[in-house]
């Protein structure tokens, strides 16, 4: 028996054997690329045999986690029972090679009795080299070349062969196994793509799909439709597409990640998506231009709509537990009055009644304000309140209103500074609407003023508007707080600046009308200690072709 | 001449109503119209009782409450609070600044005299 030790540089040297060398690499080289370790086991088996000119040679691998080498191909053995042959790991010729890491050379019956071994003539094997096969520095296998008793008897050089072949034979293990990994790390990857409780689809640049995953396919509504290879235009319903395309424009664009919201259909329902752009940079995956994302906002939206009608309920409850309780805090005082009244009858008590009507009458309309506030307000949250168009006067609206809003003030002792231009209007407009917002601005300003304080109004045109500017002295708002005051129950909630109560829907209401006449309402620029509210409306048609 | 009696609301209809029905029953009544207005009259008038709405600009009931509290010539003036906040926080709040009466609009006027009566028994 020969060891390897003492046969390792034997093949160097003649023409024959560097052709052999040659003729072997080139018919193992293309077995590096194998995918499974079965497929090469079998050729390479196939290849040492026909080139090696030998009668059998077969391939033993480790089991993973298991002691037994298994038999993956031999060219003398029918392939159906390859699988049931085993072999230890730590017995034989093979076991020898196995745990050594270096080839076994058997010539002579004295080499085999070494294994308590006959030279097995059924098989032909009188002959044998058994060499270990490494994948990543480790023995995972052996590779068997055998001859029959009257065959050929096997030489150093043989044993050269087969240690070259096995070294391109090892590197094929590797990179099937490697292959192997790279197929259970993509479908875990797969996996966790479709997974994605978000739609992901991928782009080339002429915006044609590269991948897609179950979620995007499902919100399509089917996950087994092919999407690959087909254009974005026609993955996507017109709806979302457009503003889609807009983002995939800037993103690439500006290389950022774009994002936006949008009611859109897909698969037939009509949901709120949110679509993310992002410019794609992925490694190794050139063909892919940006990745779009697709999440469905619809609950998100839903909660956050059911938030809104909370906070009105809540809103509503406030008003109706505090508001309403000073008016009728009032009407129900003038109940015993009414009694001592009736109870006498002299000019005192005429005087008396008058001032009981006045009170009740007041609060009556307090209270019937915020009943109509409460309505007005629901119908401009579900769009169903109707303006009634005409040509109104506008200038007349406002002096009307004006004198009311004096009588409010008088108990303040406010001065009124007015300064209108009777000549401007009409505007386009439902004339109860517009007194009605009028004076909201006007008591507003009554309301948050001093006592003794001035209220400045006056009118003029800003181009195709009519400006209504009310300045109150009640100290000025900061810009970045002027938005909120037209908030649905805004409030000053700082009781020390809170001149009067109110229900909080005033401004809010006052807003949204200007705005249904196509006009609007802001808080703008004064002196330091005053507040200044402008109303813009839009002037009627037949006045704007004058001016 | 009757007992005197100071109402502190901005809210003007209140202030008239309760003053008109505590006339009626027989008392003098000094008004103010906010918080501060009710400091000064309250040290002008030297009452014989306050009533304070809570909600007033400038400074609040509660807070006009414990300023007379802590005035050694006004704290004896029993305060009476008017609220348009049932709130049960709010009412507590009122006891601990030194009211005797937390009343919460819209009220019952001769309950307000009834209160008023046994205050100033």
């Amino acid at each position: 028996m020969s060891e390897s030790n003492g046969i390792s540089s034997s093949a160097e040297g003649s023409g024959v054997d560097q052709e052999r060398y040659l003729r072997l690499f080139e018919a193992l080289s293309p077995l590096v690329a194998a995918q499974s370790v079965d497929d090469l086991a079998k050729a390479a088996c196939s290849v040492v045999s026909e080139l090696l000119e030998v009668q059998a040679c077969s391939m033993f691998l480790a089991e993973p986690g298991g002691d037994d080498l298994v038999l993956k191909a031999a060219t003398h053995i029918e392939p159906d029972s390859w699988s049931e042959i085993r072999i230890s790991r730590d017995k034989g010729i093979c076991g020898k090679a196995f745990f050594s890491g270096k080839p076994v050379l058997l010539t002579s019956e004295a080499d085999f009795a070494e294994f308590d071994m006959e030279p097995r003539s059924e098989l032909g094997q009188a002959s044998c080299v058994v060499c270990p096969l490494f994948v990543r520095g480790e023995v995972r296998g052996i590779i068997n070349i055998a001859n029959p008793l009257n065959g050929r008897v096997f030489t150093a050089r043989d044993v050269g062969l087969i240690e070259a072949a096995s070294r391109v034979i090892s590197g094929g293990i590797l990179n099937a196994v490697q292959f192997g990994e790279t197929v259970q790390i993509h479908a875990q990857l797969e996996s966790l793509f479709d997974n994605l409780h978000i739609g992901v689809l991928a782009l080339d640049r002429d915006l044609r799909v590269t991948h897609s995953n179950w979620r995007l396919r499902s919100l399509r509504g089917d996950p087994d439709s092919l999407v690959k290879g087909r254009l974005l235009s026609e993955v996507l319903d017109p709806s979302l597409y457009c503003l889609t395309r807009r983002l995939i424009r800037d993103s690439l664009k500006s290389r950022t990640v774009e994002q936006d919201r949008i009611d859109g259909r897909m698969g037939d329902k009509s949901r709120m998506l949110e679509i993310t752009v992002s410019p794609a940079g992925l490694g190794g995956d050139a063909s892919t231009e940006c990745l779009i994302m697709f999440e469905d906002v619809s609950l998100d939206e839903e909660v956050k709509r059911l938030r809104e009608a909370d906070s009105l309920k809540d809103g509503f409850l406030r008003l109706i537990s505090h508001e309403l309780r000073t008016p009728l805090a009032v009407i129900r005082g003038t109940l015993p009055l009414m009694q001592t009244c009736c109870a006498k009858d002299n000019e005192k008590s005429e005087q008396m009644l008058n001032k009981i009507e006045s009170l009740v009458k007041n609060n009556v309309s307090k209270l019937t304000g915020i009943v109509n506030s409460i309505i007005d307000t629901v119908e401009i949250e579900n769009g169903s309140l109707k303006l009634l168009i005409k040509d109104a006067d506008i200038s007349e609206i406002v002096r009307s209103r004006i004198e009311f809003a004096k009588l409010d003030s008088e108990a303040k002792d406010l001065a009124w500074e007015i300064n209108l231009d009777d000549s401007l209007g009409p505007v386009a407009g439902d004339e109860t609407r517009l007194s009605q917002i009028v004076f909201e601005l006007l008591s507003n300003a009554v309301k948050f003023s001093p006592r003794g304080a001035t209220i400045s109004v006056s009118t003029r045109r800003d181009c195709c508007d009519y400006v209504l500017r009310i300045a109150n002295g009640g100290g000025g708002i900061a810009p970045e707080r002027r938005d909120t005051v037209f908030d649905k129950f805004f409030q000053i909630d700082n009781s020390s600046t809170r001149a009067e109560g109110g229900c909080g829907l005033g401004l809010y209401l006052t807003q949204n009308i200007a705005r249904l006449h196509g006009g609007s309402v802001a808080i703008v620029d004064g002196n330091s200690d005053e507040t200044v509210f402008e109303l813009r409306l839009p002037f009627a048609m037949a006045e704007e072709a004058l001016g | 001449m009757g007992k005197k009696i100071l109402i502190a609301d901005d809210e003007e209809d209140v202030k008239v109503v309760v003053q008109l029905f505590l006339e009626s029953k027989g008392y003098d009544i000094v008004t103010a119209y906010d918080g501060l207005d009710a400091m000064d009259r309250a040290r002008e008038e030297n009452p014989d009782l306050i009533i304070l709405d809570v909600m007033m600009p400038i400074i609040d009931g509660f807070e006009v409450c414990k300023k007379l509290k802590e005035d050694p010539g006004l704290k004896d003036i029993p305060v009476v609070m008017l609220s348009a906040s049932s709130h049960a926080e709010s009412k507590q709040r009122g006891i601990e600044v030194g009211a005797v009466e937390y009343i919460v609009k819209p009220f019952d006027p001769e309950k307000l005299q009834a209160v008023i009566e046994s205050i100033l028994k």
